[in-house]
């Protein structure tokens, strides 16, 4: 009998020695994501929502329309720069306005102006040297609005001039 | 018989009949068996790094990461009604040496029980996911960086801290 009793006993103890809290409180855990982002320069530059566009001038009398307009040039700039990069947008003529071999107008007949932030007011177009149409420094977007005259004189010859204009958008 | 020897033979029976009715090596006994199963939490992701390429703000408005998204699986025991939560927060705002954008600049869409979409913050711990009760959970976070013409050139890095939290 005393055996039997204490070996109910032993095995209640040893129950209660194999038996542990395990944990008591909240537990976390935790993870870590590295993350690395690349922005590079990058510039893009639109006139009237496309890579190229056109103007015309209509024939006028001098004595009335001594200046002849052109339809407004929509030009938008995006540039993406060091935080101090100059953007620059340039704008250079190929030619004289040309008609035919000899026929031609002068560059400097044909100026412009402009609005919007960061645009120069006015220039005179050249064949000689890059002319400043836009500067701002560090990325972002800029919209402006170009308009073109040409002088008009009796002095020209007839005939249809023409010229390209190329725009330079420089984003370091 | 004399009345000695009758008395004798009474008790013998008397004490063979109590033997017989009293085993002598029969025993029980109880014990309690008690565990205390507390809160654990385990945390596994399938990746611990994302990259954004370069790509033009006009044409990819947000860039998704390379290598797609990340798996998390989350494992926790807690009592029956208690909610546990995965959270992730940004340690900075992304940085390339002076230049900054901001956190919130990366956000994800989640897949899985459990899990919801949301934007990082600097600020204050996201949730990612929240269960109730104890359970092996798994699901996924495909992260976007919102672009812009507006960000300076640069490599931009920041950490984010995931926290898997079983009361």
């Amino acid at each position: 009998m005393k055996k039997a009793v204490w070996s109910g006993i032993m095995t209640a103890v040893g129950m209660l020695a194999m038996s542990t809290s395990v944990y008591a409180q909240a537990q976390t855990a935790s993870g870590t994501v590295n993350v690395n982002a690349s922005v590079n320069a990058k510039a893009k530059l639109t006139i009237n929502g496309g890579a190229t566009a056109s103007i015309s001038f209509a024939d006028a009398d001098p004595d009335v329309v001594a200046t002849l307009p052109a339809a407004p040039l929509t030009i938008a700039v995006k540039a993406r720069t060091s935080a101090n990069g100059a953007v620059t947008l340039t704008v250079r003529a190929s030619q004289d306005l040309t008609a035919a071999p000899l026929v031609t107008i002068d560059i400097s007949g044909l100026k412009w102006t402009a609005t919007g932030a960061n645009f120069a007011g006015s220039g005179t177009s050249s064949t000689a040297a890059e002319v400043n149409v836009m500067s701002v420094n560090g990325s972002g977007s800029h919209t402006g609005i170009q308009s073109y005259t040409l002088d008009n004189s009796w002095a020209y010859a007839t005939g249809t001039y023409t010229t390209t204009l190329t725009y330079t958008l420089t984003a370091p | 018989m004399s009345f000695a020897a009758s008395t004798i033979l009474i008790c013998s029976f008397f004490v063979a009949a109590l033997a017989i009715a009293l085993p002598s090596d029969a025993q029980t006994a109880t014990s309690t068996l008690s565990a205390n199963l507390g809160g654990i939490a385990k945390l596994s992701l399938s990746s611990n790094a994302l990259s954004f390429p370069d790509a033009d703000p006009d044409t990819v408005p947000l860039v998704p990461a390379a290598g797609g998204a990340i798996t998390i699986t989350a494992k926790a025991r807690a009592s029956l009604a208690a909610t546990v939560t995965l959270t992730v927060v940004a340690a900075d705002d992304l940085r390339s040496g002076v230049d900054t954008i901001p956190a919130s600049a990366l956000t994800w869409m989640a897949s899985g029980a459990g899990f919801v979409n949301g934007t990082v913050s600097r600020a204050a711990p996201q949730v990612v996911a929240s269960w109730t009760g104890s359970g092996i959970r798994t699901g996924t976070q495909t992260y976007r960086f919102q672009n812009s013409w507006s960000y300076r050139t640069g490599t931009y890095s920041v950490s984010l801290l995931y926290t898997l939290v079983s009361p």
